[in-house]
């Protein structure tokens, strides 16, 4: 190996390495970004371990998805995009007025099957970009975890409503796409 | 450059931006010699691959951040233009600090001048010594290597005063006359 072939072959390893902690740092900042966007729904809904835990969870989630990139990165935002009505229709409601809030929580798990059904739409609508394994693994899990940050004080019937409004939603959604022109 | 490899830089740059590691070795044997004669044409060949180091890092820096709608040849030169702007401007910099912030003397040593002056000194000394009897330039060399003849300490001190007077006197005709 000549002393030029083994600079290139160093300056490779230092590019490849710059290229990591320039795509981590960018990852980081999402994290933020994504925490910012959740906290409202963990204050609002439940200050709670349970609800810690998600929040901390899709903000790894999300640090994660941006870091490896492919179909986990646009898997994640999918989910996101797909996780914020979910989240935060709830907490806007709550932070209106309280009562609302509880009686519509106390009338059926409505309020998270509205939002299951706009999340099921997006991602039905957004899975075209790359539809494998990794898209979906990482989109559910971010939207699941998004989700439960909102629908946490309407309790099971609200992850039901959440799961029944995402199904109702995505799969009409699908069949829309994947239908030939 | 050509229309594929332009294309090729579009696509590998974009995949890299997507996160697809394996598009990186190709890219890195695509942007280096591109950056590396751009650095050349616009830097002095010291500088070139320095800034052109610089730079591909400065673009594998910010490869996730690629907009896969901007034209990626412009984006890389774009940086490393910058960048050879950079490493021009610290460069200069670097050339004119030294004259602001140099040591008088980085040895330590005397500066030219003192120099001189020293060597001048001695060449009058010896001039002078040489005019002097033989006995007195002995006395006062050895009077002032710290020898001491074998002699009475008195005697030493008069012969010492004596050639000390006579020195002054050529020293000062020295002085006077050169």
């Amino acid at each position: 190996m000549t002393i030029s072939e083994l600079s290139e072959h160093e300056l490779r390893l230092s590019a490849r390495r710059v290229y990591e902690r320039g795509r981590l740092k960018g990852a980081l900042a999402r994290g933020a970004g994504a925490f910012a966007l959740a906290v409202p729904g963990f204050l609002a809904c439940g200050r709670t371990s349970l609800a810690a835990a998600c929040l901390a969870g899709f903000v790894l989630v999300v640090v994660l998805g941006r870091w490896r990139g492919e179909g986990y990165e646009e898997g994640m935002r999918a989910g996101v995009l797909a996780g914020i009505l979910p989240c935060l229709l709830p907490t806007l409601l709550r932070l209106v007025d309280r009562d609302l809030c509880d009686l519509l929580f106390a009338q059926g798990p409505w309020l998270c099957a509205i939002g299951g059904v706009a999340a099921g739409v997006i991602l039905g609508l957004r899975c075209r970009a790359a539809a494998g394994v990794p898209f979906w693994w990482s989109a559910l899990v971010t939207l699941a975890l998004a989700a439960t940050l909102g629908c946490l004080p309407a309790g099971t019937m609200g992850f039901a409503g959440l799961l029944a409004g995402v199904i109702a939603g995505g799969l009409p959604a699908l069949a829309a796409r994947r239908a030939p022109v | 450059m050509e229309t594929r490899a332009r294309a090729a830089i579009q696509k590998e740059l974009t995949a890299l931006a997507r996160g697809e590691r394996a598009a990186f070795d190709p890219l890195f044997r695509r942007l280096w010699p591109l950056v590396r004669g751009f650095a050349a044409r616009c830097l002095a060949a010291t500088e070139a691959d320095d800034a052109a180091q610089e730079a591909l890092l400065r673009i594998f820096t910010r490869a996730s951040e690629f907009d896969p709608d901007r034209d990626a040849l412009s984006w890389v030169l774009g940086i490393a233009a910058w960048q050879a702007r950079t490493h021009r401007t610290r460069s200069r910099r670097r050339r004119e600090d030294p004259i602001a912030t140099a040591a008088e003397r980085p040895d330590g040593g005397p500066s030219p001048e003192q120099a001189a002056i020293t060597c001048d000194l001695a060449s009058a000394l010896d001039a002078a010594l040489s005019e002097l009897p033989p006995g007195d330039a002995e006395t006062l060399i050895a009077y002032a290597r710290g020898d001491r003849p074998d002699l009475p300490g008195a005697t030493f001190r008069k012969r010492v005063e004596r050639s000390l007077n006579r020195l002054r006197e050529r020293w000062r005709f020295h002085r006077d006359h050169f």
